[in-house]
């Protein structure tokens, strides 16, 4: 009996492979958020927290009165989280979406996105680590990627997965998106909790609401300008950072 | 049973030769695959397996092995490669393989060894775009630009959580800019869009956003301070290079109207300047642009002393329509020139000078029936009325700053301004053809010196001193002797009247705050502020050039002293959401009172409380509210005795009682929503309670008014007004309405017969409909009825409304068109009660940001009379305006 119990101990210690927390900074500059990303990998499951970097979360409209925060982002204590199972290829995520003039935050389970990783010669070091260029072209924006061998692990912050190694940083060709990994801890152990909190809807009902919301958003605001003020915005510029969803 | 195992060998016999022979056949693929184990014989799962070229290194094909540590790969490549086996905790293993034409599968199984990878807490020092500290926000431009911006306007709407409104105006979130500094030096405080809009991009490194910001360095964190302020840094190469731009308008289809405005400016590491030149006769005021640099405002800023010490004019000529847009009547042909300079001559010595010369020749036309009823007296007056006003302004100011330490700044400001107005105004009063002539000369000196020093912990000390020296003679004359019945004089063809008004401030104040650690704040101040005004009028009839008499009870000798010595006290308690804010103010004031008759001497001692909350109940419910109890000093213009000449026709005296006044006052305010909600609603309600105030009583007659200021009890004001904001979806448009309504409740006697009670109230009423379409057009119509009635002996009641519709037409980025028309209005007027306005303004860009054209049009249906209706307690008055015709200018802007 004392032998099976230690073999079990080894067995379940091998098993549970090292973890590792990352943290990114990540700004959708167009949007005019910054976020930091908190990513934990743990075996076949990883899990990326958005924390609002408070200072740049309040968006950006003409105000009457001076005491107004508003943000576009729905947002709460919890957040956006983003859960990748490698075994069962799904994303499960939690978001906000904008229904009746209110954000709500909703739990939406996505199969496995094709990224399309385009593979470069290009190599730098970042950091201290050897990084690699691969580009890809993901929802309607196009990306250079780098990432590292150093630390072999397909996951990667948000939604972002199966590179042969760590992402370091992310730059979209507007340079409107940008991922930067600012940290990494690989002594780190916590469990990953699969994002929860938020009404059930299918990923084509979010692909709906998400296209709907900037729409509503920049009309409602436009016209609520006093008397003089003119805003010209550019139409279906969608700053999201999927911008389509074919 | 058997069954089903002859199933499954089927299967497994079938699978195989789709997995061998078929791939083979057809893509000629090889497949690597194998099992990866650790030491202990465990599988080790989720491995990265790679397949490179053995030279370049580059990736041919990878995948990840699964839970059971198996993994498979297929390539069609052939030749020799490196297969790489990584995964964490394991040291990464490297195998040598040679694929041929022919192989089909190769396996390879390893043993990885443990090689725990420690990264403890390792930190990427990447080369960042945006860097926070505390409350600075700094952005590396490279990072967000494009090329294509021009102006540094084009590039902070570039930067994220910064937003430029179509006036230039700039937006840190929803808040507005307190200034935009240049490497640290301001030159154009609240007028920053002058910069903005014309210093090119491509000099600027850096952003920095510095929120919670001082204007005095070393209050930083600790006064409470929601200031948001914008840095510039320049990089090295494009210091010291000139920029600007030059506007040039000229009327098309009308008179002459003519509009010239240039801005050059260069800023050096150590030097920096900004010349801006504005000539126009378009009704535009370009003094407006730097009010902001002549006399900045900073309410409530520790350290700020003296600003409301001031000579107020007893007699003022200058015209202007009430509640309606001053360009449309100010005929004007103004000439401005200011000069403005940053030097450091040293690092730790900073000075700025501002010079500026404005002259202008302004015109005014009125024509107005006045029809008094009260008490008994009854009469029409009429009068035609024509002003020409010719100014010039010198302003010079110094300031210098000197960092004494981190700790310790000595700052000094010295202000030096000159005026002369001449004003002449042709009348005709009665049919009785008036000339009035008045000739303002106003000097005033100004001195500042403050020193602030920063202690441990939060806490700061200020010490303050102001010396002010105003003097602002005026000199009056009327070609007319109107006021036989008042004096019983013959030979009188015509009055002067010559004042002299001097006043003289000198004030000290020491300020400590000090920010605790749970972040209430503390705030005490002493000071003592001494003013003395000196206030000499005589009044004179004359015979042609010859002095005949100087009526007594018409002359001023006026030595008013006061001398304030104070305490002030403050407390900021935060809890939560709920935050207190508790002051008193402790004066002695010592006043002394010198007129050719009296002469008095008074001490007094009082307490000024003060209570407010601000109340965020949860994110949808704000509140907030104010109690305040006060007691004032009467200034100078409350307590002369003897009449002065004010206008052709009326003479104005104060009280010798110089008792203080007393008022308390209340403001509740409340929030329902955001702003940016679909619906929002805020209400505020404001009541004034004065327990003594200065009233007059007045003497009417045809030719002559006589007004004194008299004390009396009780005064009161209340006003409530209401916003509420509906967005309609369907239509994408925003429902703005307005309800308002203020009542006023005071005394006061016409012709010396018994105090009257006098109910003034205007009741309000409005709304707006606004269209936020994504296409090029957009709307906003709006409409608003207002109420006015006063009830006294008598009453009368007036409605009157102004409706505007407008269009905009954004084409694209380089073609805009806007419509503007309005209408006014007034019930009150039995003809020509209806007024139509239609301005429009076109542009084109013709290179981006570097040439654009302009054509404006103004008053389209020339609309050249204007006519309004006013009521007061004595009666009401209709006025005709004369407005600036229609006309239509076309304007080019270039920068350079």
């Amino acid at each position: 009996m004392k032998f099976i119990i230690s073999l079990f101990l080894v067995y379940s210690s091998t098993l549970s492979s090292q973890s590792i927390n990352a943290i990114y900074e990540y700004e959708n500059l167009s949007k005019e958020e910054v976020f930091q990303i908190n990513l934990t990998i743990n075996n076949n499951e990883a899990l990326s927290i958005f924390k609002p970097i408070k200072v740049l979360n309040d968006s950006v409209f003409v105000g009457e009165c001076d005491d107004i925060n508003f943000n576009l982002e729905g947002s709460d204590s919890i957040g956006r989280q983003y859960y990748q199972n490698l075994n069962k290829k799904i994303i499960i995520f939690r978001d906000f979406i904008y229904e009746n003039s209110e954000f709500k935050p909703v739990i939406v389970n996505e199969s496995y996105p094709d990224f399309e990783w385009k593979f470069r010669s290009e190599q730098k070091i970042i950091g201290d680590f050897n990084c690699n260029l691969v580009n890809l072209n993901f929802r309607g924006r196009d990306y250079s990627v780098w990432y590292t061998e150093d630390i072999p692990t397909p996951f990667g912050p948000w939604k972002f997965n199966g590179l042969p190694g760590l992402i370091v940083k992310i730059t979209s060709l507007d340079k409107q998106i940008n991922f930067q990994l600012i940290e990494i801890n690989t002594n780190y152990i916590k469990d990953i909790i699969v994002p929860e909190n938020g009404d059930k809807i299918s990923f084509k009902e979010y692909v709906d609401y998400k296209n709907k919301t900037v729409d509503e958003f920049i009309e409602k605001l436009k016209a609520k300008l006093p008397r003089g003020a003119i805003v010209s915005v550019k139409v279906g510029d969608d700053k999201n950072i999927e911008k389509s969803f074919d | 049973m058997i069954k089903i195992l002859r199933n499954l060998l089927i299967r497994l016999v079938y699978s195989f030769f789709v997995f061998l022979i078929l791939p083979n056949d057809m893509y000629s693929q090889t497949i690597l695959k194998g099992n990866l184990i650790n030491e202990l014989n465990q599988a080790i799962p989720y491995s990265t397996v790679v397949l490179k070229d053995t030279i370049d290194q580059s990736i041919i094909t990878y995948g990840f092995a699964k839970e059971d540590g198996a993994y498979i790969l297929e390539t069609s490549e052939k030749g020799s490669f490196i297969l790489s086996f990584s995964a964490l905790g394991y040291a990464t293993r490297t195998v040598l393989l040679i694929i041929e034409d022919t192989t089909s599968e190769i396996t390879t199984n390893l043993i990885l060894n443990e090689e725990s990878l420690t990264l403890n807490e390792v930190v990427v020092h990447a080369d960042k775009s945006i860097t926070i500290s505390n409350d600075t926000i700094n952005f590396k431009t490279n990072f967000f630009t494009n090329g294509t911006e021009q102006s540094v306007e084009d590039l902070l709407k570039k930067i994220p959580g910064l937003s430029v409104d179509s006036q230039g105006t700039i937006k840190v979130g929803n808040q507005e800019i307190e200034k935009l500094m240049v490497d640290g030096d301001d030159l154009f405080e609240r007028g920053y869009k002058v910069l903005s809009k014309n210093m090119p991009a491509y000099p600027i490194e850096e952003v920095e956003v510095l929120k919670n910001y001082s204007n005095n360095r070393l209050l930083k964190g600790i006064e409470e301070s929601d200031k948001v302020a914008l840095n510039l840094k320049l990089n090295e190469e494009s210091k010291r290079i000139w920029f600007g731009n030059l506007v040039l308008g000229y009327g098309l289809v009308s008179q002459n109207r003519y509009e010239l405005k240039g801005n050059l400016m260069n800023f050096g590491k150590k030097n920096k300047y900004y010349f801006l030149t504005n000539l126009n006769n378009t009704g535009y005021d370009a003094i407006g642009d730097i009010q902001s640099l002549i006399r900045p405002l900073r309410l409530n800023e520790p350290g700020v002393i003296g600003d409301n010490a001031t000579v107020t004019n007893l007699i003022n000529l200058s015209g202007t329509i009430p509640n309606f847009k001053r360009q449309r009547s100010n005929f004007n042909n103004s000439e401005l020139l200011s000069l403005n300079a940053i030097f450091n001559p040293i690092e730790k010595l900073k000075i700025k000078t501002l010079a500026f010369f404005n002259a202008d020749e302004l015109q005014f036309f009125k024509n107005s029936i006045e029809t008094i009823g009260v008490n008994n007296v009854d009469f029409v007056n009429s009068e035609e009325y024509q002003l020409n006003n010719k100014n010039k302004l010198g302003f010079g100011k110094f300031d210098i700053t000197y960092t004494i330490s981190k700790t310790k700044t000595l700052e000094a400001t010295t202000k030096y301004t000159t005026g002369t107005e001449d004003n002449r105004s042709n009348l005709i009063f009665n049919g009785l053809s008036t000339l009035e002539n008045l000739k303002n000369n106003n000097t005033f000196f100004d001195q500042k010196i403050r020193y602030s020093n920063k202690f441990k912990g939060n806490k700061v000390f200020l010490l303050t001193g102001r010396y002010i020296q105003e003097e602002s003679p005026q000199q009056y004359a009327v070609n007319q002797f109107l006021f036989e019945d008042l004096f019983a004089t013959s030979n009188i063809d015509n009055v002067k009247q010559t004042i002299n008004n001097e006043m003289q401030y000198l004030g000290l104040n020491a300020h400590f705050l000090d920010r605790r650690k749970n972040e209430n704040l503390l705030e005490a101040q002493v000071g003592n502020e001494y003013r003395e005004d000196l206030l000499n009028t005589v009044f004179q009839l004359l015979e042609n050039d010859t002095t005949i008499k100087l009526p007594l009870g018409y002359q001023n000798q006026i030595n008013y002293q006061t001398n304030d010595l104070y305490f002030k006290g403050k407390y900021s308690v935060k809890l939560n959401d709920f935050s207190l804010i508790n002051s008193i103010e402790v004066h002695h004031f010592l006043t002394s009172f010198k007129s050719s008759n009296v002469t008095e001497t008074q001490k007094s001692f009082y307490i000024n409380p003060s209570i407010g909350f601000k109340w965020k109940i949860n994110a949808k419910n704000k509140f907030v509210g104010n109690y305040s109890y006060n007691t004032t000093n009467p200034k100078t213009l409350d307590v002369y005795d003897g009449y002065v000449l004010t206008g052709y026709k009326s003479f104005q005296k104060g009280t010798t009682d110089f008792n203080q006044l007393d008022n308390s006052s209340i403001v509740l305010n409340y929030e329902l929503g955001n702003w940016s909600d679909r619906f929002f609603a805020n209400a505020i309600i404001t009541y004034n309670k004065n327990f003594d105030f200065f009233s007059t009583n007045t003497f009417l007659s045809q030719n002559y008014t006589l007004s004194e200021k008299i004390k009396i009890k009780d005064r009161e004001f209340f006003s409530g007004n209401t916003k509420v904001d509906y967005y309609f979806k369907p239509i994408s448009s925003n429902l703005k309405l307005d309800l308002g309504v203020s009542k006023s409740n005071y005394k006061n006697s016409v012709n010396s017969a018994d105090l009257r009670e006098v109910n003034a109230s205007t009741f309000n009423y409005g709304l707006e409909l606004r269209s936020g379409f994504k296409g090029f057009f957009n709307y906003h119509l709006g409409t608003k009825w207002s109420t006015n009635s006063i009830k006294t002996t008598f009453t009368n009641k007036y409605t009157d409304n102004i409706s505007f519709l407008d269009f905009t037409f954004i084409f694209d980025s380089e073609l805009d068109f806007q419509i503007q028309s309005e209408r006014y209005f007034f019930g009150s007027l039995a003809t020509d009660n209806n007024y139509y306005f239609l301005d429009f303004n076109a542009r084109y860009k013709i290179f981006k940001n570097k040439l654009t054209f302009t054509l404006t049009g103004k008053n389209l249906f020339n609309t050249e009379i204007f006519r309004q209706i006013a009521i007061s307690d004595i009666g009401s008055t209709t006025t005709e305006y004369r407005l600036l015709p229609r006309f239509v200018i076309l304007k080019m802007e270039f920068r350079f």
